[in-house]
């Protein structure tokens, strides 16, 4: 199996700041939580494989104010959210960064998921932006909606976003074996995908939501590491017999589907 | 993926999973609070957040919490990754779910436009 290129500790700054973040809850966070928190705003701030460092936190900054953005709010509760013009409530910096029609896919990513669809996708061609940068944006956008839901829900600020930004340029790296599908983006199809991505499921227990983000293989690295210290390690996400959580598998799939009906989310 | 985690010994209601806290605790130990948590998180108001975390606290304890609260969260992801990338059902639980979705009205969210398709 190939190795990742993928940051696996935390920058050090970070990583004291988080736990003094968490520190200041009610309740005691699991340290494993602690530092999969602390590495991935490591590598937001780092180049992506199609974002700069500045313009990956840019997107988070931009997930976030999407939570109580106006026009999001009006576009949701529109007809169809395309009858609804106006600007975005996002900060200035952003704007300065970031093309109108990435912070409209965020945006519509964190408020109105329901109603997104392939063609509002495939728009971004226009402006000379490729699939990968919406898999990327939709990767920091879902992480960041994550983060700030774990705060809001103990009670604590949001994670401080106005870290500096790595320099350099992202890698715009496409898996060799990605194809576009009836999907909205490309995705790799194989069972065992191609070096140097072969480590990105188990092939006896791959599915649907592990490929979604695969076109930017590092997005789907995302998700792995949160989800094993958050849920379940999702190569074992089908195994109900081994539960190493204080919490029953029921109970965490009843939080899970939940979560998932109060979004109206089919899959 | 509720239904598939049910051991032998539990019987559980899953009109809960649509729901929520007025189909009681659902066979679920701290079913209800759960429930009303998950709500404020998802869609309530910091003061509904405040209240209901600190009923859920006292029921499970600040271990369970913590799982609760990191699992609400890490769904919060996943329906976008879902939803945002337009990925269809897999064939195996588009079958072993049918007669769960029909019951519980799955069938008619919106996003069944495009998740349930046949691949």
């Amino acid at each position: 199996m190939s190795a990742p290129k993928v940051l696996m500790t935390p920058d050090e700054g970070l990583y004291e700041a988080v736990k003094t973040h968490l520190s200041a809850c009610e309740v005691s966070v699991d340290e494993k939580i602690t530092e999969a928190h602390a590495i991935w705003l490591s590598r937001l701030r780092r180049p992506g494989t199609w974002w700069t460092g500045a313009e990956r936190i840019a997107i988070a900054k931009t997930a976030r104010a999407a939570r109580d953005c106006p026009l999001c709010a009006a576009k949701k509760e529109a007809l169809s959210p395309n009858s609804v013009t106006g600007e975005y409530a996002v900060p200035d910096d952003v704007k300065a960064i970031l093309p109108h029609e990435i912070i409209e896919l965020v945006c519509r990513a964190v408020t109105d998921v329901n109603r997104m669809t392939k063609s509002a996708i495939a728009a971004i061609e226009k402006v000379g932006l490729d699939h990968g940068h919406y898999v990327e944006a939709l990767g920091l956008t879902v992480v960041t909606r994550n983060l700030d839901t774990f705060c809001r829900g103990l009670g604590l600020p949001f994670y401080d976003l106005s870290f500096d930004p790595v320099d350099g340029e992202p890698s715009r790296i496409k898996p060799v074996d990605a194809a576009m599908g009836e999907e909205f983006v490309p995705m790799i199809r194989s069972a065992v995908p191609e070096p140097p991505n072969d480590d990105l499921w188990d092939p006896k227990t791959v599915g649907n939501v592990y490929r979604a983000l695969s076109y930017v293989p590092n997005a789907h690295r995302d998700t792995r590491l949160l989800a094993k210290v958050q849920y379940v390690d999702i190569d074992h996400l089908l195994d109900f017999k081994s539960n190493s959580r204080a919490l029953a598998r029921v109970q965490s799939e009843y939080v899970a589907s939940r979560v998932s009906a109060i979004n109206e989310c089919f899959y | 993926m509720l239904s598939w985690s049910v051991t032998p010994e539990d019987e559980i209601d899953t009109q809960g999973i649509v729901k929520g806290a007025e189909s009681g605790d659902m066979g679920i130990e701290g079913g209800v609070e759960i429930a009303n948590f998950v709500e404020a998180v998802v869609k309530g108001t910091e003061e509904e957040i405040t209240a209901n975390r600190g009923i859920l606290i006292g029921v499970l304890g600040p271990v369970k919490f913590v799982e609760v609260i990191a699992t609400a969260a890490m769904f919060e992801q996943m329906v976008r990754i879902a939803d945002g990338t337009g990925i269809a059902l897999d064939d195996m639980t588009l079958g072993a779910t049918e007669d769960l979705r029909d019951s519980l009205g799955l069938n008619e969210f919106s996003t069944a436009q495009h998740t349930f398709r046949k691949e």
